[in-house]
């Protein structure tokens, strides 16, 4: 159960991961408390729906007993799956033919609700450039340096290249020296493998893994980084063909 | 899928190919999660939770009232309740089993490890009862893979500041547990 249990390839540096794998274990044990906190108020102070005031005193009840924490845990783990699985369900909606897909669920808006602002601001931007001063003759200044943007992952994949079965190489541009966590599914959602704590730019997605997923399928894949500070950037879904 | 996100309530109109991604991701999250001895009935235990969904929607529930995020807070709560029912049935067996040979009943697969392994976590939590509660509840959190963002978010804090009480509470425990005489 510990692989399962346990993410494979962890984020944490050894002495935490120890730690953490002690502090399981120690829940692990069959003891029965009926001194934690409700699960229902796990759920909530887990979800945001209690103060933080509030979701501190739960959280903290449940880290000191072992039945609660591992209520706890269920309840972080199930947020974390739900919110990838929402994350792959919106990329298998993307067009086909597309490399990137963009986290964008149209079914549920009336194509009508579409259009109305979509005329109007088509219409600001021809009344805007219509109207727009000439242009200086000459602008002798070098062009400015473009504002700092959050850095985002981005694939460093050709567009619609497939890639063999045995070579099923991923490959993305690397943030500020971070580690990457690389979630793969087919699309109809389902997770083909879900990797953490890379170091490399590229993940070979093992042919055993593919086993079961028919030449010319598109695979939908993210990559989320870690920063050394803690902070986090999810790509975009790109979209990978299976040769 | 729509997420659950934190503070969304009831979405309305749960979408019946939902169902398949939940069930995925409640399996996924109870395999992470669940105690080792629970390994073998995990997949069972999802069902269960699966079919309270099902009864829980078929329960006189309209279809506004019904969304991920109630459908994945009563799976929550049948897992839980599940969990409770076999662990108070294993540690009655555990109890009896040990009254009648003065043995451990779990068959675990290296038992001195998993001994070693639990009592380590029982000096780490006795660790962190010590520690200031907002450096337990960063570190305990970080540990469990939250980053510096999405603990200050949990707790309305800063995320500088959620950063340097998980860099404290670390020195904390690793302090405490040299103190012990422990090295995890």
């Amino acid at each position: 159960m510990t692989e399962q249990r346990n993410v494979p390839t962890d984020s944490l540096p050894d002495w935490d991961r120890r730690v953490r794998d002690a502090l399981v274990a120690a829940s692990d044990d069959v003891v029965v408390t009926d001194a934690g906190p409700q699960s229902s108020r796990i759920w909530d102070a887990v979800h945001g729906e209690l103060s933080s005031r509030e979701a501190q005193e739960v959280i903290d009840a449940a880290l000191l007993d072992p039945e609660a924490f591992t209520e706890l845990r269920l309840a972080l783990a199930m947020k974390d799956e739900l919110s990838m699985q929402d994350e792959l369900a919106d990329g298998q909606d993307a067009p086909a033919g597309g490399t990137v897909v963009r986290a964008v669920k149209p079914r549920r808006i009336p194509r009508a609700a579409w259009y109305a602002p979509l005329l109007a601001v088509a219409a600001a931007v021809i009344a805007v450039w219509a109207l727009r001063p000439p242009p200086d003759p000459v602008d002798p200044s070098p062009a400015p340096y473009r504002d700092a943007t959050p850095a985002a992952v981005r694939t460093a994949l050709p567009a619609d290249s497939p890639l063999p079965r045995a070579a099923f190489v991923l490959r993305w541009e690397a943030v500020d020296d971070g580690r990457y966590t690389v979630s793969v599914s087919t699309e109809a959602a389902k997770l083909i493998t879900h990797v953490q704590g890379l170091r490399e730019t590229s993940f070979h997605v093992p042919e055993a893994s593919l086993a079961d997923v028919p030449s010319g399928a598109k695979l939908l894949w993210r990559v989320e980084v870690v920063r050394p500070d803690g902070s986090r950037d999810k790509s975009a879904t790109f979209v990978a063909v299976l040769e | 899928m729509r997420s659950v996100s934190a503070g969304s309530g009831m979405e309305p109109n749960f979408d019946p190919r939902d169902y398949a991604g939940l069930r995925r991701a409640l399996s996924r999250a109870v395999r992470r999660a669940c105690p080792g001895w629970m390994s073998e009935s995990a997949e069972d235990v999802v069902q269960i939770a699966m079919a309270k969904v099902v009864a829980t929607m078929d329960a006189g529930k309209s279809a506004d009232e019904i969304g991920l995020a109630y459908v994945s807070r009563v799976a929550y709560h049948a897992v839980v309740d599940e969990m409770r029912r076999q662990r108070r049935r294993r540690a009655l067996a555990t109890v009896e089993v040990d009254e009648v040979h003065g043995a451990i009943a779990e068959a675990r697969p290296d038992p001195e490890a998993a001994t070693a392994g639990a009592q380590l976590g029982t000096e780490i939590r006795d660790c962190l009862s010590q520690m200031a509660r907002s450096r337990r509840l960063a570190v305990v959190l970080y540990l469990e893979g939250r980053g510096a963002t999405e603990i200050a978010r949990m707790f309305d804090w800063k995320r500088k500041q959620a950063d340097n009480l998980v860099y404290r509470g670390i020195g904390d425990l690793r302090r405490c547990l040299t103190d012990k005489g422990l090295e995890p």
